[in-house]
């Protein structure tokens, strides 16, 4: 089949490899009908994530038809339609049982890997790195699903556009929001208006938000916000955000503050943005962290800063001063999917929200090399891209 | 054979955990992995190795005393069910070594299991971690009890690999 493969930082390919089989009794074997490159998968491209090896499959938003099932899955069988959460999760263990399916105990297994950095080991990923298993991803033809009887779930009627952002995206800009405990009349602030932002957005007012300002400094991406997001925005290009985040709220402070951004920040030419930049390059810094600082800076006392951006190792710089002196509550973590996909699915299904307005691109996988590198560049105004197998 | 039940198909671990036996002692100082290297001349040299491990299982433990009384190739030296048991291993082998497990039950559901072995090893080559292999043993026992299955990537398609990888694939292997 074939299949994109990271080779190295600015280095994937299209190749040819051998299909996917089942490997476990819980596995399944999915035709991939549609799958999308995430902007966590630029962290990948950007070599920003260790434990990449050269031959890697990447991807971890993908759905398709399920053409092969290993023994011990009855809920599916081949023929069925399903998108497949990006996190791997067995649905025994506690974690699994409490609705935290992106801690699964068990389906890492490479879990001593992580517990070396990190103390213990998240769930298993789909196509991100070795410490999170080195699962083959599925920007691919085929893939294989290991606990099919727990992840996928069976989309009918629906085009593949609606119902693909279920595998992350969607959820992680959900589950950011409801990290948020949105009370009426609170204001969220939301730091990147790339797809997790916009579903942020969208998502904050589902959830109750009475206004959501979206920062980002690309304009095709604040013009999303604000026309399909409903959001109020800023330009930190342009703006002092701390400054217009405190106009804009009486002097208050937004009560919630999502970092959209994680490692890669960009920062506007701040102090902060410039150090992370040398350290980094310098190799001396693992994480570009402007964007949590400012929500930090900016959150309302007493406010929760909700953290859905992807950060990787020892994060220079924190002002936990000021979260501290605030007292500021910080959630954060992969996203659950598991425990979204059907709430999530009711909600396109009623209409309440058309996932697929983030698309900017559609291509065969074949050109895969090429929507890698427009996607990283923001060439072509891209927000998000997807390709079919 | 006079009836088709398929043989329940045992968990490698089981083979394992039963670290106080001979051959399972072995498999736990031989594998050389993961970088927890040392030299069996610490073995030779020392008292003798103690290895304590802890892990919380998503199971009753009635289910797990049951498990651990029934592993092959260990003598039982004393056993309060359903919460502790000490073996030895059979006097014959190069690898001497006694263990004593735990179980507590908990009030969020199953149970902690702690394991505590300690032995001699008569070898004079590389060997790993003792303490590192015991809590893969203990992980892969919680794996196949609670997902009935080991997590894996072996077998799985690639591109191309540099010589660098498969080189540390085969070491781990």
């Amino acid at each position: 089949m074939k299949a994109v493969c990271w080779h190295g930082k600015h280095d994937v390919r299209v190749e040819r490899v051998s299909d996917p089989a089942i490997l476990n009794p819980r596995d399944a074997i999915v035709r991939v009908t549609s799958t999308a490159i995430c902007g966590s998968d630029l962290h990948l491209y950007d070599g920003f994530i260790p434990s990449m090896a050269s031959g890697d499959i990447l991807g971890h938003e993908f759905m398709g038809e399920v053409v092969d099932v290993g023994r011990r899955v009855d809920s599916l069988r081949p023929g069925d339609r399903v998108v497949v959460p990006f996190t791997i999760a067995c649905g025994a263990c506690e974690p699994c049982q409490h609705g935290l399916s992106s801690l699964c105990d068990n389906s890492n297994p490479n879990a001593w890997m992580a517990e070396k950095l990190y103390g213990f080991s998240g769930s298993g990923l789909f196509g991100y790195s070795h410490l999170y298993g080195g699962y083959a991803g599925g920007q691919a033809e085929f893939v294989r699903v290991p606990f099919a009887d727990v992840g996928p779930l069976k989309v009918d009627g629906l085009p593949d556009e609606q119902v693909l952002f279920l595998t992350d995206i969607f959820p992680t800009g959900y589950m950011a929001a409801e990290n948020c405990e949105i009370k009426r009349g609170d204001v969220v602030a939301v730091w990147g208006c790339g797809p997790v932002g916009q579903f942020a957005i969208k998502s904050a007012y589902l959830l109750g938000a009475e206004r959501v300002i979206g920062i980002d400094r690309l304009p095709e991406r604040l013009r999303l916000a604000r026309e399909q997001g409903l959001a109020e925005t800023i330009d930190f290009d342009e703006e002092d955000v701390l400054e217009r985040l405190r106009l804009l709220t009486g002097g208050r402070g937004p009560d919630a503050c999502i970092d959209a951004v994680g490692l890669e920040a960009h920062g506007s030419g701040s102090l902060g943005a410039y150090y992370d930049n040398v350290k980094t390059k310098m190799f001396m810094a693992t994480d570009r962290l402007e964007a949590l600082r400012q929500a930090i800076h900016a959150c309302k006392k007493g406010g929760i800063v909700s953290i859905p951006g992807v950060y990787g190792g020892y994060l220079d710089k924190v002002p936990m001063g000021a979260a501290f002196a605030k007292g500021l509550t910080l959630k954060m973590g992969q996203t659950h999917v598991h425990r979204y996909l059907r709430k999530l699915l009711a909600l396109i299904e009623e209409g309440k929200i058309d996932p697929s307005f983030v698309i900017s691109h559609r291509l065969p996988l074949d050109r895969a090399a090429e929507a890698y590198r427009m996607f990283h560049d923001k060439a072509d105004a891209c927000t998000k891209v997807v390709l079919r197998p | 054979m006079n009836d088709h039940v398929e043989p329940r198909r045992q968990p490698p671990y089981v083979a394992l955990l039963a670290a106080g036996a001979g051959v399972a002692a072995t498999a736990l100082v031989l594998r050389w992995r993961r970088g927890h290297i040392f030299s069996a001349d610490t073995l030779e040299s020392g008292v003798g190795m103690r290895v304590i491990e802890s892990v919380t299982i998503n199971r009753p433990v009635q289910e797990l005393f049951a498990l651990w009384r029934n592993l092959p190739n260990v003598t039982v030296v004393h056993e309060v069910e359903p919460e502790s048991l000490s073996w030895q291993s059979p006097n014959e082998g190069p690898i001497q070594s006694v263990g004593s497990m735990r179980l507590t039950p908990l009030a969020r559901g199953g149970a902690q299991l702690s394991v505590a072995l300690q032995y001699r090893a008569p070898l004079s080559r590389w060997v790993e971690s003792p303490a590192a292999r015991l809590r893969e043993d203990l992980r892969r026992l919680k794996q196949w009890l609670e997902a009935g299955e080991e997590p894996t990537t072996e077998g799985q398609p690639s591109g191309p690999r540099t010589s660098t990888f498969r080189f540390l694939k085969d070491v781990a292997a």
